[in-house]
C-alpha cells in the first residue's frame, strides 16, 4: 500500500467532500448534499468526523433566509487531500509500467 | 487498493473538483449581475452630462451598484473563494481598458454625431453606453481568465 494513501480519507462520501471543497474556501452545506447526492443527516455524520480529524471547518452563517452552514478544508485536510490524490495518482502510474519494465522508486 | 479503484477515485476527484470551479464560474458571471454591474458603470460614466450635485449623485449611485452587486453575489454565493492578486490585477487592467473605451467612444459620438458634451444625451451618456455593452461583451474573457485563475487553486482558503 502506498505510504501518503489516507483509508480514512478513502471513504467515498469523505473523499466527495473534501475533493469539492478543495478548489473553493468556503462551501455551504446544500452546495455539497446536492452535488454528492445524500441526505443531510449523512453528509452532517461525515463533515462531523472530518471536523473532528481536523481535515474541515464548520461556520454556521445568519441570513435573512434562514441559517446557512459552511464547510472548508483547513490546511491540514488539504496537504492530507493532496498527498491522497498523489498515492491515487503513483498506484495509477505504476500499473501502466509494462511488465518488462522494472518500476523507478 | 488495485489499479481501478484508485483510477475511479481519481475521476471522481476530478469530476467533483470541477463541479466546484463550474459552480463558482456560474455564479460569477450569472446573467443579472453582468447586467446590474454593466447598468452601474452606465449610470457612473455616463453621469458627466448631469448638473453638479446630479452628476456627483448618479456617479456615487453608479459605483455603488457595480460594487454593491458584487457584495450581494458574493454574500449569497453558495461556494465561495477569496479574492487573489490576480484577480485584482485583471480587474484594474479590465477596468482601464474599459476607460480606454469610453474615452475613444466619447470623441468617436462627438465627430460623428456632434453630441453635445453636457445633456441628456451627451457624448458622456452615449460613451457610457458604450462602455456598458462592451463591459457585457467582455464578459466571455472575464469568465476565461477566472477560469484559469480558479484552475490554479487561486482563492482557495
Amino acid at each position: 500500500m502506498e505510504a501518503h494513501f489516507d483509508e480514512f480519507l478513502h471513504v467515498p462520501a469523505r473523499l466527495s467532500i473534501v475533493a469539492l471543497l478543495a478548489p473553493a474556501d468556503w462551501v455551504e452545506f446544500g452546495f455539497l448534499r446536492d452535488s454528492i447526492g445524500t441526505s443531510d443527516s449523512a453528509l452532517s455524520k461525515q463533515v462531523s468526523a472530518l471536523a473532528a480529524a481536523g481535515y474541515v471547518a464548520v461556520r454556521k452563517g445568519q441570513e435573512k433566509r434562514g441559517r446557512r452552514t459552511y464547510v472548508r478544508l483547513t490546511p491540514e485536510g488539504l496537504r492530507a487531500f493532496r498527498r491522497h490524490a498523489a498515492a491515487l495518482e503513483r498506484i495509477v502510474a505504476l500499473a501502466r509500467v509494462p511488465p518488462d519494465r522494472p518500476a523507478l522508486g | 487498493m488495485n489499479f481501478q479503484n484508485a483510477q475511479s477515485a481519481l475521476d471522481d476527484i476530478h469530476r467533483l473538483q470541477d463541479r466546484t470551479r463550474e459552480e463558482i464560474l456560474r455564479q460569477s458571471f450569472a446573467l443579472p449581475y453582468v447586467l446590474i454591474a454593466a447598468l452601474g458603470l452606465f449610470v457612473s460614466f455616463g453621469s458627466g452630462g448631469f448638473d453638479g450635485l446630479w452628476s456627483s449623485v448618479a456617479q456615487g449611485l453608479g459605483l455603488l451598484l457595480y460594487a454593491g452587486v458584487g457584495i450581494v453575489r458574493e454574500h449569497r454565493a453558495s461556494v465561495r473563494r477569496k479574492v487573489t492578486v490576480q484577480d485584482v490585477v485583471f480587474h484594474i487592467g479590465l477596468i482601464a481598458v474599459l476607460v480606454m473605451i469610453y474615452g475613444i467612444a466619447r470623441v468617436a459620438v462627438w465627430a460623428l454625431f456632434g453630441l453635445p458634451s453636457e445633456g441628456l444625451l451627451s457624448q458622456g451618456t452615449a460613451a457610457a453606453a458604450v462602455m456598458a455593452v462592451a463591459y457585457v461583451a467582455l464578459t466571455p474573457i472575464n469568465r476565461r481568465v477566472t477560469r484559469a485563475t480558479v484552475a490554479l487553486g487561486g482563492g482557495r482558503g
